[in-house]
């Protein structure tokens, strides 16, 4: 059925185009025949034209012959009556003589005589003597008439067949009425005068000068066909058919003969010339040629043009009609498919929606009543819609209601729907949802009709009945933290909320209880609960304070180290401003709140702070809290007063290197002038004791005295004494610049493998012999001790420098021994032990030196290795002694130095040396 | 003794210095002389045929140990004890090797100049028997 129905357009389109195509067609045709029409109105024009000019001429000529003939005309009268009078004269026929006549004529005339039966009796022309002439009929009814005649009769001037000369025939009748005689002038000399006055020639002008006229061919008509002859070529011979067609024309007085063949047509014209008083008949037939494949030609390509012309007419209204068609119809069709749009029941959707030509007044109209019409569609539905919604609304919302409570009971897996009747008694449950299938592990068959009582704890039991009667008079349900017991007897932390069922008019038929299972939950709480502590824990192991603040600078966490320092508990800290409880923190509240603004950390490095008349030093670091949410900042304090030290030593060992390094520099400077001092000295001293010397002697005695006068004199003036002065102190001078190189010396190229114990002999052989004489006391006396390990390695050292190291201790010991026994009265043996151990772990040989005098205190102990630290007075030392034994020890022979001391009982200072490959 | 006195000569670019060890030395009967730089002590040697030097280390131009490297090569028999104000000074190997050079180096200022003495005594001993063996 759908397939008869046809699209609007191609409606139009076939409709259109059948119209316009047919009224092409006939356009065409009825243009083409009238072009035609055209073309063959015009040859018809033509040849009329030409016909018209033709007969004109034909006629034209003719007259003008006639013309021509009356000047003859005396001429022939003369011949004429000369014949008949001669005939008078002698009344016989026969004895006329035509020739003589002729030749007394001197004119090219032929004389004829014809008897009354039309014959020809006697002529100068001897062709045509014995020529019947009534078997020309016309021409013999003229002679006839002329016999019946007294008068002349004059032939009209006609050109010869033949010849195509003009000649002029007269006739006259005899008295007796027997004969006629006929006179034929022939002029040769007219021609001239009617040169373009001939038939053929103007014919063949005419033909010349028409593209149209292939051929024009002039006839002699008559009745007789041996009569008919074509001008100007009289030999030719006539074809029989057309000598019949004249005949018959001229017989029958048919004006025109048209015969058209395939490309030329061919028309006969007759003329009819006979006049009553002229013998000759002058009648012609013209016959014209024409030819007609021009005119064929050109209704040929007249047709063809038609024919294109239709065609592409044909196609451009085609496609002229298609798009016109589409282009009309198109808002008619997307109208109608956004109409099936609507109709399919989207009645928002817009109906103007891509059309074109809205602005068409019909397409305007259309959409404005489609659109009427849809709005008033809408609103009816609408209406019909609400009376239905709120028809089926109360239903449905119960329905949907009790589907999506259903759905919640069955769906909440991980929450108990219990449904239980209101019998304080018996509590019995009357629905079981698959959730509490689940929590509590029975199934809904096996529980379903229970008490549910078995669901709780025991002493929960009892507190049932009364939550029932709270929520019966309150109508209200209540929400609590309990625990819950399951079928395996497991108890579990849940939430439990009851709310009470009620009927139609208010009164509780039924309880519900929902419990969740928070087990999890409360697992959870417990990991953050332990994942707090231990965060707490750490933050409080931390050696640093640890206080974090707010971003008003309230304290919110409180480490054990800040309440250590500050004595103050973190639970009274925290929520305090930090001024009040971190006082010496104050001075931070600047930097922790650029911390905070700018999110960076801030850090203050060896922040002084006196304690207990100590200088304490405080690294403190701002470290802004970035999580989300929690503005604030960590502040870390930590002390570093020990790293301070540290480094403060490490900078002080630096700075007695360099000045060690400058002693070297100046060392040699200085020792020239000293070595100038002292040994000019020496020299002095030596000329002005030593007899000996001969040069003395002489200069004492050229001086006038003599050596032992000096040297009195000197005595006496203690020039000596002041000698020696110069020399100890220039001496003096030369061993502090020996002591300060020692801090630079770098040079091991003295190094050798030495026997500790032999080295220690040695050194307490010096000893003695290098403190007998200078001091008050006798080393001698000092119980010496030795506590030797036996098969001690060897040690690589510098034996001179280990030497200087020892007894620089045992110097200071037996002095430091002796000032204090002498003080203190003590009875006390002074006493040096020396020990030497092998400490293989460490691959070292440890020496012990160890005195029992007066030992030191701790801040002296501290500092003994400083250089230029005494507690000597200050002409008895430098202050240098033990600190190059530092020095050497470890810069020069890497090994370790330290004291160890209990005031009032000794010290012992230690020593350990990196130890030789142990000997076998 | 009874020979000729050898012939001392002392190097020292330092005049106060080098005045006193002249003044000791020739008070214990040396025949002394003195230059205060290297080329003043080659042009001695050119003109004095001298037994030893006593040399200091640290010169201005050529240096001590210099000097006796090039005088030892052109003065066969000439003896040298190194005395420097530069106590971190060692005698270099090349020193060391050659007998005619002292192994004890004295550390200005010489504190007992008789030490001295007996070290260029000592060099003399030393090479007496050389000496003699060739003669």
């Amino acid at each position: 059925m759908s397939d008869k129905r046809i699209k609007l357009r191609t409606y139009f389109y076939s409709k259109f185009l059948i119209l316009i195509v047919s009224i092409l067609i006939i356009f065409t045709t009825l243009n083409y025949f009238e072009a035609k029409d055209e073309i063959i109105k015009k040859n018809r024009d033509l040849e009329n034209n030409i016909e018209k000019s033709i007969v004109n001429n034909i006629k034209t000529v003719n007259s003008s012959y006639k013309m021509l003939g009356e000047v003859f005309n005396d001429e022939l009268k003369k011949i004429l009556y000369k014949l008949k009078n001669e005939y008078k004269q002698k009344q016989d026929v026969s004895k006329l003589d035509l020739a003589k006549i002729k030749s007394e004529l001197d004119m090219n005339v032929d004389l004829y005589v014809i008897n009354n039966k039309g014959v020809i009796i006697a002529t100068t022309y001897p062709t045509d003597l014995g020529l019947d002439l009534s078997k020309y009929t016309g021409f013999f009814e003229n002679l006839m008439n002329i016999l019946n005649r007294k008068d002349f009769a004059y032939d009209a001037l006609t050109p010869e067949t033949q010849t195509g000369k003009l000649r002029k025939y007269a006739y006259l009748r005899s008295d007796d009425e027997e004969y006629i005689f006929e006179v034929g002038l022939q002029s040769s000399g007219f021609e001239k005068y009617l040169k373009d006055l001939n038939y053929f020639q103007l014919a063949n002008k005419i033909q010349r000068n028409s593209q149209y006229v292939s051929d024009i061919k002039i006839f002699r008509a008559s009745n007789a066909l041996s009569n008919i002859t074509l001008f100007g070529k009289p030999e030719t011979r006539i074809k029989e058919e057309t000598k019949e067609i004249i005949a018959e024309m001229y017989n029958e007085d048919i004006k025109e003969r048209v015969f058209s063949l395939e490309n030329y047509k061919k028309k006969y014209i007759l003329l009819k010339l006979r006049a009553r008083d002229i013998p000759s008949d002058l009648s012609k037939v013209v016959e014209i040629t024409y030819d007609t494949s021009l005119m064929n030609k050109s209704l040929m390509s007249n047709l063809f043009s038609h024919l294109i012309l239709s065609v592409v007419a044909i196609l451009l209204s085609i496609s002229l009609v298609y798009y016109f068609s589409k282009r009309f119809t198109q808002p008619i069709s997307q109208l109608s498919s956004n109409l099936d749009k609507i109709s399919k029941g989207d009645l928002d959707f817009p109906i103007d929606k891509q059309i074109k030509l809205k602005n068409i007044l019909e397409v305007n109209n259309l959409i404005t009543s489609i659109n009427d019409m849809v709005s008033a569609l809408k609103e009816k539905i609408s209406t019909l819609n609400r009376q239905k919604i709120n028809l089926e609304n109360s239903e449905k919302a119960l329905r949907e209601s009790e589907a999506s409570l259903r759905t919640v009971f069955e769906a909440a897996k991980n929450v108990a729907f219990i449904k239980t009747d209101c019998d304080p008694g018996s509590l019995k449950i009357l629905e079981f949802s698959p959730g509490a299938e689940q929590i509590f592990e029975y199934t809904r068959e096996e529980i379903v009709g229970k008490s549910v009582e078995m669901l709780h704890l025991e002493e929960e039991v009892q507190k049932l009945p009364e939550m029932l009667k709270w929520m019966r008079e309150n109508m209200q349900g209540i929400n609590q933290e309990t625990t819950l017991v399951r079928k395996s007897g497991e108890t579990f932390p849940a939430l439990f909320t009851t709310h009470p069922i009620l009927d139609a008019k208010g009164e509780m038929t039924a309880a519900l209880g929902v419990s969740i299972d928070i087990t999890e939950r409360k697992q959870s709480e417990e990991e953050l609960d332990r994942l707090r502590n231990y965060l707490s824990n750490i933050i409080d192991s931390m050696p640093s304070i640890l206080v974090g603040v707010d971003k008003v600078g309230k304290v919110t966490q409180w480490n054990d180290e800040a309440q250590r320092v500050t004595e103050i508990s973190s639970q009274k800290a925290i929520g305090q401003a930090l001024e009040s409880v971190f006082p010496r923190l104050s001075s931070e509240m600047r930097r922790l709140e650029k911390a905070m603004q700018t999110q960076k950390v801030y850090s203050e490095h060896r922040q002084p702070r006196k304690q207990d008349d100590e200088t304490r030093y405080e690294d403190i670091t701002v470290y802004p809290l970035v999580t989300n949410g929690t503005d604030g900042a960590v502040i870390r304090v930590d002390d570093v007063t020990e790293q301070v030290r540290i480094e403060e030593m490490m900078i002080q060992s630096e700075k007695m290197l360099s000045v060690g390094g400058l002693a070297a520099g100046m060392a040699h400077e200085i020792n020239n002038p000293l070595g100038g001092i002292l040994q000019t000295v020496s020299v002095m001293h030596n000329r002005l004791s030593n007899p000996e010397v001969a040069a003395n002697q002489k200069a004492a005695r050229e001086a006038g005295t003599n050596m032992q006068a000096i040297q009195s004199y000197m005595q006496s003036r203690k020039i000596f004494s002041m000698l020696e002065r110069i020399r100890e102190s220039g001496n003096r001078a030369a061993e502090i610049v020996a002591n300060m190189l020692s801090f630079a010396r770098k040079s091991d190229s003295n190094f050798s493998s030495c026997d500790l114990a032999e080295l220690i002999e040695q050194c307490l052989e010096l000893a003695g012999a290098d403190y007998d004489l200078k001091k008050s006391y006798d080393f001698r006396k000092i119980k010496i001790e030795r506590d030797y390990e036996q098969g001690l390695p060897l040690v690589k050292c510098e034996s001179s420098k280990l030497q200087q190291v020892v007894l620089n201790i045992l110097r200071n010991g037996a002095e430091a021994m002796h000032d204090w026994l002498l003080e203190s009265g003590e009875a006390r043996q002074p006493r040096f032990t020396f020990r030497l151990a092998h400490e293989a772990e460490q691959g070292k040989v440890r020496i012990e030196i160890e005195d029992n005098g007066p030992g030191m205190d701790e801040a002296t102990r501290k500092r003994i290795f400083e250089p230029f630290f005494t507690s000597k007075p200050t002409d008895q030392g430098t202050g240098l002694g033990l600190s190059v034994s530092y020095f050497i020890i470890t810069e020069n022979h890497g090994g370790e130095m330290s004291v160890e001391s209990t005031p009032g009982e000794g010290s012992k200072f230690i020593i350990k040396l990196p130890a030789e490959i142990s000997p076998a | 003794m009874s020979k000729e006195m050898p012939k001392l000569l002392f190097l020292d670019d330092d005049e106060a210095l080098r005045e006193s060890l002249v003044d000791y030395f020739e008070d214990c009967g040396w025949s002394v002389f003195e230059a205060g730089t290297a080329e003043e002590a080659f042009k001695l040697l050119e003109s004095e045929e001298l037994d030893c030097v006593v040399v200091d280390i640290r010169l201005p131009g050529m240096d001590g140990n210099a000097f006796i490297k090039s005088a030892s090569a052109s003065y066969a028999d000439l003896k040298f004890v190194i005395c420097t104000g530069a106590p971190e000074y060692c005698l270099p190997q090349e020193l060391m090797d050659l007998p005619q050079v002292s192994n004890r180096v004295f550390i200005k200022p010489i504190l007992d100049l008789s030490i001295l003495e007996e070290a260029v005594r000592e060099q003399f001993e030393k090479c007496k028997p050389q000496g003699e063996g060739n003669a």
